[in-house]
């Protein structure tokens, strides 16, 4: 097939020179990020963080009818309130008073202030980077680098790694590369759980521990909080350690709301 | 010539929002019919820029931090020559 050229010149000198200003704006922006690491990602995140807003109104209800809107708030409140009925009286918080009372016996009864602040998750994986979501949460609300990031239950899943003014880069404790001090199964084995992606952690554990499927793993501070559940025990004969997987009690890629630790700081012992 | 500047402001516009929502299945094709389309689409390295910025910047990451801006940057040079020899655009 022959093609008509349609000009003589194959590259005008405005291209050439619209090329090499290209160039220099590439250079030029690599250089700025290179002095003033977050600048254009602030600058992005502010400009995207109303898209996602709006995306996530949308997804979760923000054209349904106000009368189902108010029926539903009215049943979550009923629920809210059956729920601390139940919890208030059960074993749970019982055991939760007695933990409370023994840190304050033992002089480490938190003293320092936090709270907890949710957050909506705009964005997830993969667009939001391998292990790492965008929460709607940011340095105008105390959030920091280091500070937990919870699913609901409290679960510990992550860690803020960037803050900006509205919004957090979270950091995936699954993600491949991160890493996490826990206590396995009944015993309380202590272990390092590694990210493998996809929401899971792996561990190695002594061979003739007693660690099953299902087992709690916490994380290994004084106040153990869920981290994950046992998904399985690999054995092998010749290796001293058993190989522990085990995954958060909630499908992390779904959730779309988290919890910051406000005040706290886990990337510091 | 004016029609065909409002058409690549508008797609530029789907482009950028594509990005910025994570539609890769829209932004992808839309990137490369674009850039077959327009004489000199820059508009695909500013994208490119713009995906970084969003999702992977990040000192730790290094050069992939910028995959973005380097991947869109590498096929607009392609198709760039590609146009060039069937003299296209």
């Amino acid at each position: 097939m022959t093609y008509l050229r349609r000009h003589n010149a194959p590259a005008s000198r405005a291209k050439r020179l619209a090329s090499v200003a290209l160039a220099v704006v590439i250079v030029l922006a690599g250089a700025i990020e290179w002095r003033i690491p977050r600048l254009f990602p602030s600058i992005a995140s502010s400009v995207a963080a109303p898209f996602w807003r709006t995306r996530f109104a949308l997804e979760n209800g923000a054209l349904e009818d106000p009368q189902a809107l108010l029926a539903e708030n009215e049943d979550l409140k009923q629920q809210i309130a059956s729920l601390k009925t139940v919890t208030s009286s059960s074993s749970l918080a019982i055991l939760e008073q007695q933990n409370a009372d023994l840190l304050a016996l033992l002089g480490r009864a938190t003293t320092t202030k936090s709270a907890y602040k949710a957050a909506a998750v705009l964005a997830r994986p993969p667009f939001a980077g391998s292990g790492r979501l965008i929460v709607d949460l940011g340095t105008d609300e105390g959030a920091a680098s280091g500070t937990p990031v919870y699913a609901p239950g409290p679960i510990l899943i992550g860690r803020v790694s960037e803050s900006f003014g509205e919004s957090s880069f979270v950091d995936l404790l699954s993600s491949p590369g991160q890493s996490y001090q826990v206590l396995i199964g009944p015993g309380g084995i202590p272990a390092t759980a590694k990210g493998i992606g996809g929401g899971q952690y792996t561990a190695q554990v002594p061979h003739d521990s007693t660690v099953a499927p299902g087992d709690i793993v916490s994380d290994s501070t004084l106040h153990d909080k869920a981290f994950g559940v046992v998904i399985s025990v690999n054995t092998d004969p010749s290796d001293p350690f058993d190989s522990v997987v085990f995954a958060p009690p909630v499908d992390i890629y779904d959730i779309r709301w988290v919890l910051l630790g406000i005040g706290q700081d886990i990337n510091k012992p | 010539m004016k029609e065909d500047v409002v058409i690549r402001v508008i797609l530029d516009i789907v482009l950028a929002v594509s990005i910025i929502f994570g539609w890769w299945f829209v932004f992808v094709p839309l990137g490369l019919l674009c850039l077959w389309m327009f004489p000199y689409y820059a508009e695909l390295i500013a994208a490119g820029f713009l995906y970084d910025s969003l999702f992977d910047m990040d000192r730790g990451l290094g050069v992939v931090g910028f995959s973005g801006i380097i991947i869109t940057a590498v096929i607009t040079v392609a198709f760039s020559v590609l146009k060039l020899v069937v003299r296209w655009n």
